[in-house]
């Protein structure tokens, strides 16, 4: 069933038709640009063998720094999009309300490699840690399920 | 060249959301009251569920993309929320209960029906 929106909704459409991006890189610095570039001809990571805490560390340079770096993958159920804010012109055009945003994804990923510039990446950067997150939110807010409610007084009456 | 993003009026976002269980991905965005800090907040409801916003930034960072150049190095993400959170604050509040007295049943639409947030219908 078609649930009906109000007709200024905002709304996000992840609908899983876009683009696979392959690499997706979080730079240590800012770059002022916003555009296609030829990211992969010239931005070559390359493993380093070295492995810190199990993290896998890679190495590659960007305007003659050395970054170090690592590779995040999502947590199960997860996917990474790029969103672009979609106009809405005709809502536009009717002089109706122009704040509503909506987003549709254009391209997805399934992890992201991170950059150091002085530090070896290591499950104490911020990023990971960030992720700890997604998987904490699902074990928090969950909905339970009566398998779940089964399970735990099967336990507690073994424990009592 | 990356094909992706050709046309793009705005710089994209990056946001990291639970993968949509059917090939129907479309999520409303809800303005409802944070439960602790009482502000307007965005919500994600998508899949027969709610999510909150998080984003991560820091100081300095940008995306390759692909092969794309994005200079906003933050990244949001979605994570499930149980409505119970949302919706305990209104129930207290619609009890309308004070002192003594322990407050009054009403009607859930009208419960739910919140000055400026249209959001909860």
């Amino acid at each position: 069933m078609e649930q009906a929106t109000p007709p200024a909704a905002a709304g996000i459409d992840l609908s899983p038709a876009a683009t696979d991006l392959g690499r997706v890189h979080l730079l240590p610095c800012g770059i002022r640009h916003n555009s296609a570039a030829a990211v992969s001809d010239y931005f070559k990571p390359r493993d380093t063998g070295v492995e810190v805490d199990g993290v896998k560390v890679e190495e590659a340079f960007f305007r003659g720094r050395n970054l170090q770096g690592a590779t995040v993958a999502l947590p199960d159920g997860y996917r990474g999009s790029v969103l672009e804010k979609k106009k809405n012109e005709e809502k536009d055009a009717q002089g109706m309300d122009e704040e509503a945003s909506n987003f549709v994804s254009r391209a997805e990923f399934q992890n992201i490699t991170y950059w150091n510039h002085d530090t070896m990446p290591s499950a104490e950067d911020p990023l990971p840690r960030c992720f700890h997150w997604l998987a904490i939110a699902n074990a928090m807010h969950k909905p339970v399920t009566a398998e779940d409610m089964a399970n735990m007084s099967a336990r507690q009456n073994q424990n009592s | 060249m990356a094909l992706w993003c050709e046309n793009m009026s705005l710089p994209p976002r990056v946001l990291v959301a639970p993968r949509p269980s059917g090939a129907n991905g479309q999520g409303n965005i809800l303005l409802l009251r944070h439960p602790k800090l009482e502000e307007e907040t965005q919500y994600l409801f998508t899949d027969g569920q709610l999510h909150e916003f998080n984003w991560f930034k820091e100081r300095y960072g940008s995306w390759f993309l692909g092969d794309y150049v994005c200079e906003d190095g933050s990244v949001y993400y979605c994570t499930l929320v149980d409505p119970i959170f949302i919706l305990l604050p209104l129930f207290e509040a619609a009890r309308m209960s004070n002192g003594k007295d322990l407050g009054k049943f009403r009607q859930l639409d009208e419960i739910l029906y919140i000055e400026g947030y249209p959001g909860y219908q």
